[in-house]
């Protein structure tokens, strides 16, 4: 299997991710939208949850004026029908001055889009790949024969691809990131946890295929 | 010193259009940030409850109706 030279991949995965970000003002990852997918229950919690505020505003107003009184005390103002009387003061703070509005400081991220709009993702992320694969003219040729020639091609290769499939899925959660966050979004904004998971995955990746190719 | 999350904050919009709440936005967003659950919880990399207040409760989503008109 031949792969695209690196002098297109390398730019055309650079302006991926930095276009990811400005269109989107989020982190370009693929584990943390597959872990969002194993927790789905309250995944779709939080998403209702959300569309709730959105369309209740009255009532939340209503409701956090409440919890305003509570929170704050008489340091709450009055003013809004449907607020409890005010509790007497249960905290000793003091209001501070009111500071002058500031722009958002450094890299602000877009609230967490909703499951449908990460499972669009994954869904066009596989059909990506489906149409490479026929435009390259090499679907169906399973893993390559660098692949086969380690692994085989039977029950042998599934077997490596579960267990590999498991390795990359425990070590991606346990770390926050996959290659694709850490190794391209992370260490694009120089995030130290990032370059040091960037060096780690890819020394390993090197000691395990020089291992298996020792093996086979 | 202002609060970094608040562009993606689905409360402070809340908090800054009524006056009426304005006290979370003066003393959380706007100045102990760091005490804030959401921020907290934002810091540690989880995804934050959209009913998490700033103070650790939790508003009760499902008593959230409409009040009588």
């Amino acid at each position: 299997m031949t792969y695209w030279p690196f002098w297109i991949v390398a730019p055309a995965l650079a302006v991926l991710t930095v276009g990811y970000w400005i269109a989107l003002r989020r982190p370009l990852g693929v584990a943390g939208v597959l872990a969002r997918f194993s927790r789905i229950a309250e995944e779709a919690e939080f998403d209702r949850g959300a569309a709730v505020l959105q369309a209740e505003q009255a009532a939340l107003e209503a409701a956090m004026a409440q919890l305003t009184a509570e929170a704050f005390g008489e340091l709450a103002p009055a003013g809004t029908e449907g607020a409890a009387p005010l509790a007497p003061a249960s905290t000793e703070w003091p209001a501070p001055p009111p500071e002058p509005a500031k722009a958002p400081q450094g890299r602000v991220c877009a609230p967490t889009p909703t499951l449908t709009v990460h499972a669009t993702f994954l869904v066009s992320l596989a059909l990506g790949g489906f149409v490479a694969a026929l435009v390259r003219g090499t679907f169906g040729e399973g893993m390559g024969k660098s692949f086969a020639a380690h692994l085989g091609a039977g029950p042998r290769s599934l077997l490596a691809l579960a267990a590999g499939g498991v390795l990359v899925g425990f070590g991606t959660s346990l770390c926050g990131g996959c290659s694709a966050g850490h190794g391209l979004t992370g260490c694009g904004r120089l995030m130290p946890g990032s370059l040091l998971a960037t060096v780690v995955f890819f020394a390993s990746a090197v000691a395990a295929s020089l291992l298996i190719g020792r093996l086979a | 010193m202002k609060c970094p999350n608040t562009q993606g904050c689905p409360l402070f919009p809340l908090f800054r259009m009524k006056s009426s709440l304005g006290v979370w936005q003066t003393h959380y967003c706007e100045n102990a940030f760091e005490t804030c659950a959401r921020y907290q919880l934002a810091q540690q990399g989880v995804r934050v409850p959209p009913n998490l207040l700033p103070n650790g409760k939790e508003l009760n989503l499902a008593g959230l109706t409409p009040p009588a008109s």
